[in-house]
């Protein structure tokens, strides 16, 4: 989901973010709470950084034969009993979603929280084939009531604080005004349970995708997608052809990379293990399982320089480490996608010119891929969207100075000139705005150059022994 | 690592996760279920949610060791609560899912359980009712000592990596922190689970020898 038409501009949209206090304080509390416990976690494991590499061996294995592996597990799922669709963009996963929806005449549908299905803005497009999409991780609900985006991955309603959601819940749920936390917890339990009851769809993602067994893997700590699952009499699983593992026996060891990355939690609450339909003689679980693998540019990208950014594991460890993310939060990204590996992934799959400047939202300080369960080398891959975004430009200012500083008679003519000239009209340059070198000077001072003699000179005598 | 070792390690990892390990003995059952079923009737704390019918038990139809499924529904009905099972029917099971979603609590027989990760195993399939252990209030399960195994690598490869239709993992209760990091549990599954162990000596209660 591209969020706007015109080319998102990070830098504006970071400053009214920055300047949101409360957005930022939520977002850095939160960021913490996760950070210490991804670190006590992974304290007590022992060979976590094995694991790591273990992750990204499969991976690359995976990546490397991405269509294949979509292929077997679309073969596995269809012998269980799923109906699969292969969807080449986000626009034809949207129709193909809609279609199943409207052929079954449904009008409501609960949702599961997902990534994906966020990439092809399925809830507009459902929406507009008059169905009603609930969401119903508590996070999702309560930005869906506000008509808001979210702010972190894992913990979407972040920035907003409980008289706010209070507030939310008073205007559409009726409840009394002022609750607690634990009042509103259950105020969404009994008001979403009436959903979950009586939803005609249930909609997906998926965490994993075992090729070898055609197996969809949930992981959550609310139940929403165990409920999601059991009780509508459809499903319908969207999912990138990238959450695909090769084995079964390589669940376990992905787990727990999963959930120690993103909350530190040795498990989370559920992880839901689905292999088809409800068989003949099942009291629970969908007739009907549709699975929906999305490419979206997912095979090409595995073909590129790019291929290990099609590994991530959506834990949001690398965001809660971001310097950048910590001080603007989720919303300045305008995509579904945020932090490093949102700055990656989002000029990826909707290109450069709609997200032009987010591989500079990083400082290549490189905490990121310390982070990283499957090792994703982000902060190289900023640098290189950077090369990519300035290959082809015209890049005057390098190639004039360039030219000098190959001429050593002209560079020291034009470093002489210019030392004289600043050194005698100081404002010349500093507190400029506009023009070439206002991007350097409206936030930096030129220093005016000393009385000393300079460094040429002072290096010429430097070489003569006599400083 | 010995078997006492595994059931120590997964007691420790479950009751860090909020899960409510008990070692009782079978006869102990009626004593220790009781109580529980009382409280959930008269204190209910925190306020009573939305189930009109606190005297509700969920049970699956299938999948209990010998007996134990009578011993618990005499239990249930001494303490004055009615019990929702799958039906049987032609062809299958069925729920009736309006009551259901109204129980107050699930009991469910686990026959494993995993150390490495503290979690409870749910296979589904004909009468397996796994929505007993999602949607009431409270889950209670029940085991036996050697249903543990050290994690889900180990309880695959007995099975020699194959899966029934579906395979609930379930460690403490359902949470959220979504609301300002608050944890806070009960959120759409059940806000306490209690496991009971039927047999065996809590590991982490120290006992005289012999």
């Amino acid at each position: 989901m591209q969020i706007n038409d015109r080319p998102h501009d990070f830098r504006k949209a970071s400053v009214s973010a920055v300047a949101d206090k409360v957005l930022g304080a939520a977002v850095r509390k939160t960021a913490d709470i996760f950070v210490s416990m991804r670190a006590a976690s992974i304290a007590q494991l022992a060979g976590f950084e094995d694991l790591r590499d273990w992750g990204r061996s499969r991976k690359l294995e995976v990546s490397g034969r991405l269509e294949e592996y979509a292929l077997e597990f679309a073969n596995r799922i269809e012998a269980a009993g799923a109906i699969v669709h292969f969807a080449h963009d986000a626009a034809e996963a949207a129709a193909i979603a809609t279609d199943i929806a409207v052929k079954r005449g449904a009008h409501t549908a609960v949702k599961s929280k997902s990534m994906t299905a966020e990439e092809i803005s399925l809830n507009e497009a459902l929406m507009q084939a008059g169905v009603t999409v609930t969401e119903t991780d508590l996070g999702e609900y309560i930005i869906q009531l506000a008509g808001e985006k979210p702010s972190h991955i894992i913990a979407p309603a972040i920035h907003k604080d409980r008289n706010q959601v209070a507030q939310l819940f008073h205007r559409f749920l009726g409840t009394p005004p002022g609750l607690d936390v634990d009042s509103l917890v259950r105020a969404a339990r009994k008001t979403l349970r009436d959903r979950f009851l009586a939803a005609e769809i249930g909609i997906t993602g998926a965490n994993f995708a075992v090729a070898e067994t055609g197996t969809l893997v949930l992981v959550t700590n609310e139940g929403n997608g165990r409920m999601t699952t059991t009780l509508p009499p459809v499903q319908i699983a969207i999912l990138g052809i990238d959450k695909i593992i090769p084995k079964i026996s390589d669940l376990p060891g992905f787990l727990t990379l999963l959930t120690r990355s993103a909350t530190g939690q040795t498990i989370s609450s559920y992880v839901t293990i689905i292999t088809g339909p409800r068989k003949p003689g099942e009291e629970e679980g969908p007739e009907e399982l549709h699975v929906v693998l999305l490419d979206n540019g997912r095979s090409l990208l595995a073909r590129g320089p790019f291929r290990e950014i099609l590994h991530c594991l959506h834990c949001g460890a690398c965001l809660n480490q971001c310097p950048v993310y910590r001080a603007v939060g989720g919303h300045a990204y305008e995509s579904v996608y945020t932090g490093p590996m949102g700055d990656v992934l989002s000029p990826l799959l909707w290109g450069m010119k709609a997200y032009p400047d987010l591989p500079d939202a990083c400082t290549l300080c490189g905490r990121c891929a310390e982070a990283c369960p499957v090792r994703i080398p982000l902060p190289e891959y900023h640098r290189k969207l950077r090369i990519l975004r300035a290959e082809g430009q015209t890049q005057w200012a390098a190639g004039a100075s360039a030219a000098i500083a190959a001429n050593p008679l002209l560079c020291r003519t034009s470093l002489g000139l210019l030392r004289q000239i600043l050194a005698h009209h100081e404002g010349l340059l500093n507190g400029r705005t506009e023009g070439a070198l206002g991007a350097w000077t409206t936030c930096r001072e030129l220093p005016r150059p000393g009385a000393g003699p300079g460094f040429r000179t002072w290096w010429r005598n430097r070489e003569r022994g006599s400083l | 690592m010995s078997r006492s070792e595994i059931l120590e390690r997964y007691v420790g990892i479950a009751r860090a996760a909020g899960t409510h390990v008990e070692f009782i003995t079978a006869d102990d059952l009626p004593g220790r279920l009781a109580p529980i079923l009382l409280e959930l009737t008269e204190s209910r704390n925190p306020a009573p949610m939305d189930n009109p019918e606190p005297r509700l038990a969920a049970l699956p139809a299938s999948g209990w060791p010998q007996g134990l499924q009578e011993s618990v529904g005499i239990i249930l009905a001494a303490s004055g609560y009615e019990t929702i099972m799958p039906r049987e029917m032609p062809g299958g099971y069925a729920w009736d899912r309006d009551r259901l979603a109204r129980a107050s609590i699930g009991i469910t027989w686990c026959a494993e359980f995993l150390a490495d990760t503290g979690s409870l195993v749910l296979p589904a399939g004909p009468g397996m009712g796994t929505l007993a252990a999602l949607l009431p209030e409270v889950h209670l399960a029940l085991s036996y000592a050697e249903g543990c195994r050290t994690g889900l690598a180990d309880y695959l490869r007995e099975r020699g990596n194959t899966l029934p239709r579906r395979l609930t993992l379930v460690t403490g209760p359902s949470r959220t922190g979504d609301i300002e990091a608050t944890m806070t549990t009960g959120v759409h599954g059940p806000r306490k689970v209690l496991h009971f162990i039927l047999d065996g000596v809590d590991p982490e209660t120290p006992h005289a020898d012999g």
